[in-house]
């Protein structure tokens, strides 16, 4: 019944080649300035928290989480779009922490990123022509009339509307227009920032057919940000959930669904509802109480023990090494693929009970 | 019961009329570029203790019934050609002003999807909410105060005693929309419209908010008529379920009628173009081709027509009615009514779906 | 107690008309989203937003008048060597304060010279000047808000202290300043009127670079290794400028008035050059004298027009260029 899953954390497809990510233990804390001259920070948001991951080639890595749990800074962090504070990040062997301005400029070539939002990041001031040559140009890559309409071809727009403006264009065409400008010049390695989450649900289907027509044709390697569990489920090879900067379960897509063992994980996945009312009449809801902490004053030993389900009904011996000692990422299920940051994990299915 | 009788000078308890119905809504805006339908012929009706879900994408008109129903929905540049919204078989549209504002915020109230636009920023939430009932209810402020530290409470708010004098900016997103709920529940009304309730929260935090409203419906008898796009979030709460495109309502039923036999080319379009979190096996997704159509360019016939991976000639000639399918023999029961003159070949194209 | 407005559930107001219908606008594509899309014929290019902002611009009815009239003012001032009937510099002292007449248009000054021709001088005069004004004070305000706004950090904080301390000086004793500084003449007076305008066009320009900086398409150009170079002049500048340039080109009308009031108090164009602030200043003894009111109304008729119609140009442009900076 369990599929074989590979080897350590970043295990994929592919036996034994090299992931094309390595991250290991990404940092970022943000400062917090505050008093008159705001000069000197007064504390430190603890965005990302000691992140390790790996993204094999070819593969699609989700990592998932709810809003203020690191994700989109992680993934700007592995790009250099906001520089981690430590950390390691290899991209297909090469070092990015210690490339040099102009070097990391260079290396962005093959890391590249679509955005969440298709209003907000196309220059509303360039044709869809300038916005996809800009990139050959700065490559130093001959950009030529057919460069860019098999590039437009390849994400199902008509060449026709190269030389209009993005304001003319829906947002589903918009978010075509942010995937072309990723794929284009072949990248080894593309983050997805919630890329379908503002598009309406007919829309959404035909981004997601596309990227993963795209990945198929060009061998891409995803690493895709997202709240939404089902896209994350249909889309992703392999699943890390993010909790108030850390990743709390990491796990390949099926066992993660099927066999969560972290309590964090197992809420998220039960309150999410299934397009399926009769499913959803015997399903039950593990209900979390209370918000988010402050990531700037997170909870002492496990973060996610204020809204644990499981660590109120622990005994008081028991409960105390959750608020002592921060959980590791333990080994669950006998399978060195998924792993749970949790004393107590244990197995609930939560997608169809 | 403590509530004030003044508030309406008609009998809600009657049989016959439905609870809160509208009939044949049409709201037009006139606009530079034509007229903007944006509700177009719209029915529907929703009895105590009921969910009923109004499902579309952005732009089909589904908020906008509701928004009529309170007066949201600024004249000019909006008209109504035609239609009649009804409480207890009262005519709304037709009272005078004065009497509307009564029924708003008592008989019928409404949650928004960002809490910010009900809650006032610069005063306290609880004199916010005192006032509410204040306004429609003779009562001193001490027990209007009493009143709100209740309503904190039951709508989840730890600490009432505190948060009562705490401003918006200081609760977070979840807590503001359960202080606009206690708003909305401050004089206990008989229909509680929920535009996009959850739309911007967490989905641990949604789920949180819709146990709440499920458990208000129960305790209260309420009536909620829920506006969303979310699919999910139907499936679990809804008892009754209308699709709306293009501002009319192109399939209406029971929850499980409309997931198990949809009989309009644009449900199954919806439903075969979701990702799900429960399928093992992943098909590929169906997307619906196209964008939804401008408001002030609705395609002439079934305005589906050019998406429709169905559509004939037929299709554009003229507007399809909304047709009773058939009497469900199913045991939840409700007539299942659809406006496509294809639905055998959509409920057999879902079907094979299915199975597949 | 504090007595909330209507709060929740009647906020009658509360949804703006124009946000209501354009949800069901908004998305009006122009292109299928499938591949197999049909063929538009793609003919508005570049020059669609120019069309759109012009299309805007048309609606306001005083603006286009005002365009109408600083256009027309911009001719005078090319054509004014071969249109002006006499040298407006040229003195008659036996004909002086004659009222309008059909050789002298606007009737003659103190010493004779031909007002009509005079007028038209100032014309030239006030565009050379409001236009350099302008556009210097614009070069100067974009560039330094730019780096400021992108930089940040301590070059934000000097150039923002500078701006703190040119802006808390009274601007017409600075200008005087200034002038008494370099000394007299049109340049001198361009130059203090610009040392004058450019932090307020400098502050806009900051605080539009500021939000566009953290912008997604700032962020997705540095994510194809873009240079910061790159990102400013072709990303944030084009799209960070509107509200500076709406500024400046108001303020045209302001640097007018504000060349004429110096001139007034004889400080910075030289008294002989016919400017309209000059005339003012030499009709001063003639207000009450009967027949001689020619020599006050028309320069003042001159600024007024001038003036009014960059300010309704100006209104124009604010609300065409971009609606939201309404």
């Amino acid at each position: 019944m369990t599929e074989p899953s590979s080897a350590s954390s970043g295990a994929g497809t592919a036996l034994g080649e090299a992931p094309v990510l390595e991250v290991t233990d990404l940092v970022k804390h943000f400062p917090i300035r505050g008093g008159l001259m705001g000069r000197r920070p007064s504390g430190f948001v603890q965005a990302v928290n000691g992140i390790s991951l790996n993204v094999g080639r070819g593969q699609t890595v989700a990592l998932v989480g709810e809003s203020g749990c690191g994700k989109s800074t992680t993934a700007r962090a592995i790009l250099r779009l906001i520089e981690p504070t430590s950390g390691s990040i290899r991209l297909d062997g090469v070092d990015v922490m210690s490339l040099g301005t102009g070097e990391l400029r260079r290396a962005r070539r093959d890391m590249q990123i679509v955005f969440q939002d298709p209003y907000a990041s196309l220059n509303p001031r360039m044709t869809i022509r300038q916005i996809l040559s800009e990139k050959y140009q700065l490559f130093g890559s001959e950009v030529t009339n057919s460069t860019i309409s098999d590039l437009l071809d390849m994400v199902g727009l008509a060449e026709e509307y190269a030389d209009r403006y993005p304001h003319e264009f829906s947002g589903g065409q918009r978010q075509r227009v942010g995937i072309a400008r990723a794929i284009a010049l072949n990248p080894k390695f593309v983050v997805l920032d919630e890329p379908v989450s503002a598009l309406d649900v007919s829309i959404q289907a035909q981004i997601i057919n596309l990227l993963e027509d795209l990945q198929d044709e060009l061998s891409l390697t995803y690493l895709f940000i997202a709240h939404d569990l089902s896209v994350v489920r249909h889309i992703a090879d392999r699943v890390a959930v993010m909790y108030l900067g850390s990743v709390v379960e990491i796990a390949d897509r099926d066992d993660l669904f099927d066999r969560p063992h972290h309590p964090y994980t197992q809420a998220l996945i039960s309150a999410v509802p299934i397009p399926d009312p009769r499913l959803e009449r015997q399903r039950e809801r593990i209900v979390l109480r209370g918000d988010v902490p402050n990531p700037a004053n997170p909870p002492s030993g496990c973060r996610f023990r204020t809204r644990c389900w499981k660590f109120e009904q622990l005994s008081e011996t028991d409960a105390r090494r959750c608020i002592e000692e921060p959980p590791p990422l333990y080994e669950v299920a006998g399978n060195p693929g998924h792993g749970a940051a949790c004393h107590y994990a244990s197995l609930r299915d939560v997608v169809r009970a | 019961m403590a509530r004030n009788d003044s508030t309406t000078d008609f009998q809600l308890d009657g049989p016959a009329a439905p609870l809160l119905e509208v009939d044949d809504l049409r709201v037009h805006f006139k606009t530079d570029k034509g007229v903007v339908k944006a509700v177009d012929g719209v029915s529907w009706h929703v009895e105590e203790g009921e969910t009923l879900a109004i499902v579309g994408e952005s732009g089909s008109g589904k908020s906008v019934s509701a928004m009529s129903i309170l007066g949201l929905v600024p004249t000019p540049p909006a008209t109504f050609p035609s239609g009649d919204i009804r409480l207890r078989g009262r005519s709304i549209l037709k009272m005078p002003e004065k009497q509307q504002r009564k029924l708003r915020g008592s008989e019928i109230a409404m949650i928004f999807q960002d809490p910010l636009t009900a809650l006032n920023p610069v005063f306290r939430v609880g004199d916010q909410i005192a006032e509410m009932i204040r306004t429609h209810q003779q009562v001193t402020k001490t027990v209007a105060r009493r009143k709100v530290l209740d309503l904190l409470g039951e709508v989840g708010i730890p600490n009432p005693a505190v948060r009562i004098n705490q401003y918006p900016h200081e609760f977070s997103g979840g807590m503001r929309q359960r202080a606009m709920i206690a708003m909305a529940l401050a004089n206990d009304p008989k229909v509680l419209l929920a535009d996009e309730p959850t739309t911007a929260l967490d989905v641990t935090i949604q789920a949180q908010i819709m146990l709440l409203l499920e458990k208000l419906r129960q305790d209260r008898n309420t009536a909620i008529v829920l506006i969303t796009h979310d699919l999910g979030l139907v499936a679990s709460h809804a008892d009754r379920i209308n699709v709306m495109y293009a501002g009319r309502i192109v399939e209406a039923g029971s929850c499980d009628d409309v997931f198990y036999r949809p009989q309009h080319a644009y449900t199954f379009g919806l439903l075969s173009s979701l990702a799900r979190m429960d399928k093992k096996r992943q098909t590929r997704l169906l997307p619906i081709k196209g964008v939804p159509p401008s408001l002030s360019r609705v395609p002439p016939g079934c305005p589906f027509h050019p998406r429709c991976r169905f559509a004939t000639e037929a299709c554009v000639e003229a507007v399809p009615t909304l047709e009773t399918v058939k009497l469900v023999d199913m045991a939840d029961g409700g007539l299942h009514r659809a406006a496509c003159i294809h639905s055998d070949q959509v409920e057999m194209a879902f079907q094979e779906r299915v199975v597949e | 107690m504090t007595t909330p407005p209507q709060s929740g559930h009647e906020p009658d107001t509360q949804v703006p008309a124009q946000a209501l219908i354009t949800q069901f606008e908004a998305p009006e594509p122009l292109v299928e989203e499938t591949t197999e899309a049909p063929a538009i014929k793609g003919g508005r290019r570049r020059t669609g937003q120019i069309r759109d902002i012009w299309k805007r611009f048309r609606r306001n009815k005083l603006a286009v008048v005002g365009l109408a009239v600083v256009g027309f003012l911009m001719v005078i001032a090319i054509l004014q060597p071969f249109i002006s009937p006499y040298d407006p510099m040229e003195q008659n002292l036996l004909n002086t304060r004659k009222p309008p007449s059909g050789n002298h248009f606007f009737g003659t000054d103190i010493l004779g010279r031909d007002m009509f021709s005079g007028i038209l001088y100032g014309v030239k005069l006030a565009m050379i000047v409001g236009w350099s004004v302008m556009v210097l004070s614009l070069i100067v305000g974009v560039a330094l808000g730019a780096i400021a706004g992108f930089r940040g950090k301590a070059v934000d904080s000097i150039i923002m202290r500078v701006t703190d301390i040119v802006l808390a000086f009274p601007s017409l004793i600075g200008a005087i300043l200034v002038v008494q500084i370099f000394g007299n003449g049109i340049w001198q007076v361009i130059i203090a009127l610009v040392l004058l305008s450019w932090p307020t066009a400098a502050r806009l320009m900051r605080g539009s670079t500021l939000s566009l900086r953290e912008s997604e398409y700032v962020e997705a150009a540095r994510s194809i290794g873009a240079s910061d170079t790159r990102i400013v002049t072709r990303h944030v500048l084009p799209n960070a400028i509107a509200p500076t340039l709406i500024y400046s080109f108001s303020h045209i009308g302001v640097a007018i008035v504000a060349m004429a009031s110096l001139a007034f108090l004889g400080i910075g164009v030289p008294a002989d050059i016919p400017e309209w602030g000059t005339m003012i200043a030499d009709a001063v003894p003639s207000l009450n004298v009967e027949g001689e009111s020619h020599m006050w109304i028309f320069p003042s008729l001159a600024i007024v027009v001038t003036t009014l119609a960059f300010a309704f140009v100006a209104d124009g442009l604010r609300d065409s260029i971009d609606p939201k900076l309404r």
